[in-house]
């Protein structure tokens, strides 16, 4: 009975929908069979997270619900079967990742989505032939940079003697030559880069989002399955041995927001306006990601389940418009409102949620990422702010004007949401839920947070600033590192001073920090102190 | 058993707004019909029942001496040692200001009663105002700067859905647009300002500024981050000429916003801020020279405004400025007495706003004359020009900030549309909607 709501029953049931809707002719039934399926996964799932206390369950329980709304809402016309078979993969997928601790499981998951895409857009149009390149140049290239990095991790392994060099929470205990730590590092990051469109892997992002239909763009961004994979395959087991590659992808992200804020600001097409908000968000992530604080890595996981309900739903809301006036351009588009009262307040209402306003769970993730970057990085912070609330200005601004202003004549007739497209609402709405009472969702992601926090205090006796014990902090350690001062410095090696940065942050560890550690363990002897 | 039934009030007046908007927002969404009695009557009734809940318990509070008092901390969300809690606190400012904002929001509903029968937005601007009700008291009886933001950005959230709402024109969306992007950039100061004050001081209580042991660069930082957003909220110039613009929303939401009370939510944050102010010189110049500017130029350009609403937002800059001037001279009580002379007085001519015509026929006929007219203005036709349209202040930011940004994501765009033809070819869907209308066409960007 266990296994039933474990791991097997959470890929099994999707699957049996896809087996399912495969198995259809009728076009009208496959929305009907995968909806039903995924609803399913999401009362398993559901069920799994409240009787197990099990956050990863909440995460998918998350994706599952995504899945439900998006098959249900998602236009009728010209949706294909891939359309309606991508979401049950999706959610497959994502319950492999999440709760896999087998590299190989993990990297099928990964590489599944984007591949079944490239496999299944080569028969129709010279359009799809066009969208197949793009997948195939960025998501399946990016995939596959995961298993590489696999791969090498897993022959390191069983090269230093390990008896299951495929499991992941063995991996920490690997110790690995330094270069190829860095590698690995890239590899999985330039593998999540290019699946959250972080720049200069993000060009797929827009193109995509004008060209494929909902359900199976949903299979392409998997935003909480990124940063869990960023997490478990690159932080858990490379802690200390990467300070310079995470602050290349830190810097790539800082870059990657300033950029896409841009960007944003000059879009005039709502779909890619989106995709821009969407490549602002994950870079936002992965600079939180990158900082390696425990209260930023936790923001940057709550933010992603807020990223990825925003982003399906503005994008869903987005075909929902043009599902009845046509392609969008902001500049044209107005009253939307006026016309469709509910379809309107849903958009705005997510649009709010992705804004990270108040009220929403994009704002708790947003201060979360922020506590902890203000005390690694200030300036770092500074500049995310001021872009995020650039691209929030810009996204804003295209709601207003699509959902207020006059009526344009040929929008004048355009109906409200029908029965099975108020999903839409559900969204809406639970972006306002989850932002007043977000603690569950928080702590979705605990056991990445965890393992993070056991890899920082296991990794050269250093201790976590925030989520550790709070006694290298204390007064003893102060008096015992001022003490050891003079003969340090005398040695040219300076100790931090009360205030500075936390000793523990890997721009400390790559500024020559283990040496001055190293010197104190044996001069002191003990840990080093946090100052 | 005094100081809980206090809590318990105060908890009570702050929770019936947002209970209320969330029945009649939930029922709207799914589509059960919501009259327009009931959503009157559901308002009235919640906004009514904060005053004198906020009443009673001030009565409470002072009568057995509790100021000043902290309710909490009650826990929202946590992350391993980080807590985000929430606290109440009432002292004579957060009294003041409490009592203020629920009397007023409370008035200015039942006032849009009659003067909003049968409009067309008439639930979307109840909904507004309850979510307007709730985010100003929360503003004011935070007991934190991270806990005052979450209030501060609902204010300002319901502020431009409300400017916005005669959209079945194009001028009031393009208004509230200009005060969204005054507002978000505004914000920036206070969030970034409370983030580095957790920082540095450990901790963003109120109560426990004056003791909070922050170097004088420290404080000036804080304190120049908060000025900043106090500036947007407050309508101060650089940021102030949003102002004038949303007026074209609804003249009771008008009067509670921009006379009342959400304008002078910037000055509160001063007021809150005080001692950050005492502790650095540069922020206190800063102050006053910010505030002594837009009084002198709010004074100057409300003189020559062809209408009423406009002519009372530049007035209104003017005695913001001067508030601000105080909190910089650190006369924090006088700006306080300040604020809620004038949130009385000039929330009150907003609402007489609309008769101002009927008033000045009246007042014609008492004093027995032809005419009010004051005649030509004195100034010289240049100053005269620069001063209707408002400085030059919105040419110039159009000009030198707003332009530039575009046309770098104009060169990115095209880029972008290069490299991506490059690897897949043209993937947009349909051509786009043309802009025929004539809005588009009278506002390209």
């Amino acid at each position: 009975m266990t296994a039933l709501w474990g791991l097997p029953a959470m890929v099994a049931l999707p699957l049996l929908g896809v087996g399912l809707v495969l198995s259809l002719k009728q076009p009208r039934h496959w929305t009907a069979v995968a909806a039903f399926f995924t609803g399913l996964g999401t009362a398993q799932a559901l069920s799994s997270a409240v009787g197990e206390g099990s956050g990863v369950s909440a995460a998918l329980a998350v994706n599952a619900a995504i899945s439900t709304v998006v098959l249900l809402g998602q236009p009728r016309r010209g949706l294909t079967q891939r359309d309606t078979l991508m979401p049950l993969v999706w959610v497959a997928a994502s319950a492999v990742v999440l709760r896999s601790d087998d590299a190989r499981l993990v990297a099928a998951g990964w590489v599944a989505p984007p591949a079944i895409v490239f496999f299944t857009l080569r028969r129709l149009s010279e359009r799809e032939l066009r969208a197949r390149r793009v997948v195939g140049t960025y998501l399946l290239l990016g995939a596959l940079l995961l298993v590489v990095a696999v791969a090498l991790f897993a022959l390191a392994a069983a090269g230093a003697g390990a008896q299951e060099p495929f499991r992941l929470s063995t991996w920490r205990t690997v110790p690995l030559p330094p270069h190829l730590a860095g590698l690995i590092f890239l590899l999985v990051a330039a593998s999540v880069m290019a699946r959250l469109g972080v720049p200069p892997l993000h060009s797929w992002q827009p193109a995509l989002a004008e060209a494929l239909p909902a359900g199976t763009m949903l299979a392409l961004t998997s935003v909480q399955m990124s940063v869990h994979v960023m997490v478990q395959l690159a932080l858990v087991p490379l802690p200390q041995a990467v300070p310079r590659q995470a602050l290349v992808v830190q810097a790539l992200g800082v870059a990657g927001v300033v950029y896409a804020a841009v960007m944003a600001a000059s879009q005039h097409r709502l779909r890619r306006l989106i995709a821009y908000v969407v490549v602002a968000q994950s870079s936002a992530l992965m600079v939180g990601l990158a900082t390696g604080d425990l209260v930023s890595v936790s923001g940057a996981l709550a933010n992603a389940i807020s990223v990825a309900i925003t982003s399906r739903g503005l994008m869903l809301a987005a075909g929902t418009i043009e599902a009845r006036v046509g392609p969008v351009d902001v500049r044209a588009l107005h009253g939307l409102s006026h016309v469709a009262p509910r379809l309107g307040a849903a958009a705005l209402m997510l649009a709010f949620g992705a804004a990270g306003l108040p009220g929403s769970l994009g704002f708790v993730g947003e201060d979360l990422m922020l506590q902890g970057l203000m005390r690694e990085r200030p300036l770092v912070a500074g500049v995310m702010v001021a872009c995020t609330a650039l691209v929030g200005i810009a996204l804003l601004r295209a709601m207003l004007k699509t959902c207020f202003g006059p009526v344009q004549p040929w929008a004048a007739t355009a109906p409200d949401l029908f029965p099975r497209e108020r999903a839409l609402v559900l969204l809406a709405v639970a972006v306002v839920l989850l932002g007043v009472w977000p603690q569950p969702l928080v702590q979705a992601h605990q056991h990445d947070v965890a393992a993070l926090r056991e890899a920082l205090a296991s990794s050269e006796g250093a201790t976590p600033r925030d989520d550790g014990p709070p006694a290298p902090s204390s007064a003893d350690a102060c008096a015992v590192a001022e003490a050891a001062r003079p003969a340090l410095a005398s040695e040219g090696v300076a100790l931090p001073h009360p205030g500075a940065k936390p000793a523990f942050t890997w721009a400390a560890h790559g500024a020559g920090a283990p040496v001055a550690d190293e010197r104190h363990r044996q001069r002191v002897g003990g840990a080093p102190p946090a100052l | 058993m005094w100081r809980d039934l206090v809590e318990a009030l105060l908890l009570s007046s702050l929770a019936l707004p947002p209970v209320a908007l969330s029945g009649l927002g939930l029922a709207w969404l799914v589509g059960l019909p919501v009259p327009e009695a009931a959503v009157t009557r559901v308002s009235v009734l919640a906004t009514g029942l904060a005053a004198v809940f906020t009443g009673a318990g001030a009565a409470i509070a002072l009568w057995q001496g509790l100021l000043p008092v902290e309710f909490g901390p009650y826990p929202w969300f946590s992350v391993g040692h980080y807590t985000f809690t929430l606290s109440f606190r009432w002292d004579a400012v957060s009294l003041v200001m409490a009592l203020g904002s629920t009397v007023l929001s409370g008035l200015v509903v039942g006032f849009s009663v009659p003067y909003l029968h049968r409009e067309r937005g008439l639930f979307r601007y109840f909904a507004l105002m309850l979510l307007f009700s709730g985010a100003m008291q929360w503003l004011v009886v935070a007991g934190s700067y991270e806990q005052l933001f979450l209030g501060w950005e609902l204010v300002g959230l319901t502020s431009i859905l409300l400017v916005a709402f005669f959209s079945e024109r194009a001028q009031p969306v393009h208004a509230a647009v200009r005060v969204m992007i005054v507002y978000r950039l505004a914000d920036l100061g206070l969030l970034i300002g409370a983030v580095v004050m957790h920082q540095v001081a450990h901790g963003t209580h109120f109560g426990n500024l004056h003791q909070a042991h922050l170097t004088e660069g420290q404080a000036t930082a804080i304190a120049l981050l908060l000025l900043l957003a106090a500036s947007g909220k407050a309508a101060q110039l650089p940021f102030g000429t949003w102002l004038p613009r949303a007026m074209e929303g609804p003249t009771p939401s008008s009067a509670v916003f921009y006379g009342a009370l959400s304008v002078h939510a910037g000055i509160y944050l001063l007021i809150r801020s005080a001692p950050l102010f005492e502790q650095s010189t540069v922020a206190s110049v800063a102050a006053v020279l910010m505030g002594g500017t837009t009084a002198f130029a709010g004074a100057l350009v409300a003189r020559v405004q062809a209408d009423a609403k406009s002519s009372l937002a530049w007035a209104s800059m003017s005695q913001l400025g001067l508030m601000v001037v105080e909190v910089g001279l650190h006369l924090p009580t006088v700006a306080l007495v300040h604020l809620f002379g004038h949130a009385s007085l000039r929330g009150y001519q907003m609402l007489r706003a609309p008769s101002l015509l009927h008033d000045t026929i009246g007042l014609r006929k008492a004093l027995g004359v032809g005419s009010l007219a004051l005649g030509a203005h004195p100034a010289p036709g240049w100053l005269y020009r620069a001063l209707r349209d408002g400085l030059f202040i919105d040419v110039v930011v159009e000009r030198y900030l707003v332009r530039p940004v575009l046309s770098l994501g104009g060169v990115f765009e095209r880029v972008e549309q290069a490299w991506a033809r490059r690897v897949g070819g043209e993937l947009q869907a349909r051509r786009p909607v043309e802009p025929t209308s004539p809005e588009a066409q009278e506002h390209p960007r």
